[in-house]
């Protein structure tokens, strides 16, 4: 009896386990190669066997970092805007905002966009050493920019049209900030975390109509 | 040499061994059942919220436009975006996006239930993943660990414990009594996927954490607790308490570290598996994140033993049971419960006469 209990891993035949396991050791090699590949920095080993592993990585949802509050935890990055009402006044607000987001699952994912925004504004590298560069990647560099801008433009058009039409506006100028974090010291002398000091704005990203023409 | 060449023989042979056994004994789905109910519970849920702005998410002039979807999926992989599919890139029209939508939420709820498991645990795998591919620059760790539960829940035999699918078969078989379902190979070889991904993501989760300045020194979870945006709950009196905010983090760090190896040891395990608690809740009440810290623990529960889960659901039972003792006699329910066994247990020798 006790033998047969320590052996009931051989209910399948050796053929179906030699099978199973080549697809186990393909799947994990495939979760562990996602973010063992994550930048910065990653091996060029690791770099090659995601290459490898993308397609099926991509499709089944598993190609992440898993890298959470890593390697460290920073400031956040949010979306101030002014929005010019029908009748001339101007409002402003931000995104994102828990008194007009609920449940907290809806302000989380507006917080990931504009952390999103910020990811691929941060992309755009408009200062490089050129000097430094050939020719082939100053062409590579400028096609990155081109669709990081690009990024940029359709997510900050996608938030100006829903901010227009929730509020009623006319047109809506936004701005990407930083909302830096205080020195435990700063609020021991009695500074806030939403004091207005630390709401950097990092880059106008535009006024929109919401006609996205 | 010949000693170089045993202990090859048996380090090969003892491997080989400690992975057929890994991976290929056969185990209760308790673990998977309890896991389904759970994932399913928040896959509902998350699939739920969108419904409170579906048009202004994946509408025409939504937050995010199909093109910048696809674009954002080529843009970080440096390849074509086909891989990124999603059922979402082709409803243009608000109509279709609702029925679809609703038509989700009904495959997540009984799915939840464990009502044709085998079928529905796929089509919340394909929901999900879709969904994730389409709301691609709203997503965060919530996705991702929604995402992989929910394919080792296709792939293994979620349905076959508490469920709807469970019930039915031995309603079927005439049994009045919930019976146990066989142990099978691919209800540990699920259970065992989802251990195995938890180590993974712990593993990175500490290994990245080792890059930064911050964890290093201890004032890591200071920047978490006085991020306006994540917090839900005023910890900034820890501001006059260092000492506690560098114990905490170097307590996080060292079990994220450590925990893709005692996680696994017998005697260390509970030790593991109660830490995760504080963390994880903590993370839920205060930073907001209730659905990100409450995956977090279901996933961890891959590691509480099937018959544990047992205990705790029969010990549920049993004090439902002594709680209405006016619907059914102890004794008149107790012999019901002894012939519906024994006229289960006598049916296969009945037919074979």
């Amino acid at each position: 009896m006790p033998k047969k209990q320590t052996e009931s891993w051989k209910r399948w035949s050796p053929f179906w386990r030699v099978t199973a396991s080549v697809l186990i050791g393909l799947h994990i090699l495939a979760v562990f190669a996602a973010p063992w590949s994550s930048p910065p920095p990653a091996p060029l080993l690791a770099r090659e066997v995601s290459q490898v592993m993308m397609p099926y990585q991509v499709s089944a949802f598993l190609n992440h970092g898993y890298r959470f509050f890593a390697p460290d935890p920073g400031p956040s990055h949010i979306i101030r805007y002014e929005m010019t009402m029908a009748d001339g006044s101007v409002k402003h607000g931000w995104m994102p905002d828990p008194q007009e987001q609920w449940p907290r699952l809806l302000y989380h994912r507006h917080f990931m966009m504009t952390e999103m925004m910020y990811n691929n504004q941060a992309q755009i590298n408009d200062d490089p050493p050129l000097d430094l560069m050939t020719e082939e990647d100053q062409r590579r560099l400028a096609a990155r920019n081109e669709r990081a801008r690009n990024l940029v433009r359709l997510m900050s058009d996608g938030i100006a049209t829903q901010l227009l039409k929730k509020h009623q506006g006319e047109r809506v100028r936004l701005f990407l900030q930083r909302h830096e974090i205080p020195f435990p010291e700063a609020v021991q002398d009695g500074m806030e975390l939403d004091d207005p000091s630390l709401y950097i704005d990092l880059v106008d990203l535009g006024e929109f109509t919401g006609d996205r023409s | 040499m010949k000693l170089i060449t045993d202990y090859l023989r048996e380090l090969g042979s003892a491997s080989l061994t400690g992975w057929n056994r890994f991976w290929f004994s056969p185990s209760d789905p308790a673990t998977l059942g309890f896991i389904r109910i759970c994932t399913g519970a928040m896959l509902f849920y998350t699939h739920l919220v969108w419904s409170k702005d579906l048009l202004g998410f994946f509408g025409p002039g939504g937050r995010l436009p199909v093109e910048f979807a696809r674009n954002l999926h080529e843009f970080n992989l440096f390849a074509d975006s086909g891989y990124a599919w999603s059922h979402l890139y082709y409803l243009e029209s608000p109509q279709a996006l609702w029925i679809c939508h609703l038509l989700a939420l009904l495959i997540l709820f009984l799915f939840t239930i464990g009502c044709c498991t085998r079928l529905t645990s796929i089509l919340t795998f394909l929901i999900t993943v879709s969904y994730a591919h389409r709301a691609v620059g709203a997503l965060f760790g919530l996705d991702q660990i929604n995402g992989f539960l929910a394919l080792y829940l296709a792939v293994g035999p979620s349905g076959a414990a508490f469920s709807v699918d469970r019930w039915w078969r031995n309603r079927k078989q005439g049994g009045t009594v919930q019976e146990q379902p066989p142990k099978l190979v691919m209800a540990n070889v699920s259970q065992r996927l989802i251990q195995v991904h938890m180590c993974i993501v712990y593993f990175f989760a500490g290994v990245g954490k080792l890059m930064g300045q911050t964890w290093w020194a201890g004032t890591a979870l200071w920047g978490a607790f006085a991020n306006f945006e994540y917090q839900t709950l005023d910890l900034t009196w820890l501001a006059w308490h260092p000492i506690v905010v560098n114990f905490m983090t170097q307590l996080i760090l060292a079990w994220e570290v450590t925990y893709p190896a005692l996680i696994w040891p017998r005697l260390t395990r509970p030790v593991m598996l109660c830490l995760a608690i504080p963390l994880h809740l903590g993370i839920a009440i205060g930073m907001g994140m209730t659905t990100f810290g409450l995956i977090m623990l279901v996933g961890n529960a891959a590691f509480i033993s099937p018959s544990l889960i047992r205990r705790l659901f029969s010990r549920q039972k049993q004090a439902e049971n002594s709680r209405q003792p006016e619907k059914r006699p102890a004794g008149q329910g107790a012999e019901n419960r002894n012939l519906s066994v024994s006229s289960s247990k006598r049916r296969p020798q009945t037919q074979r006469v």
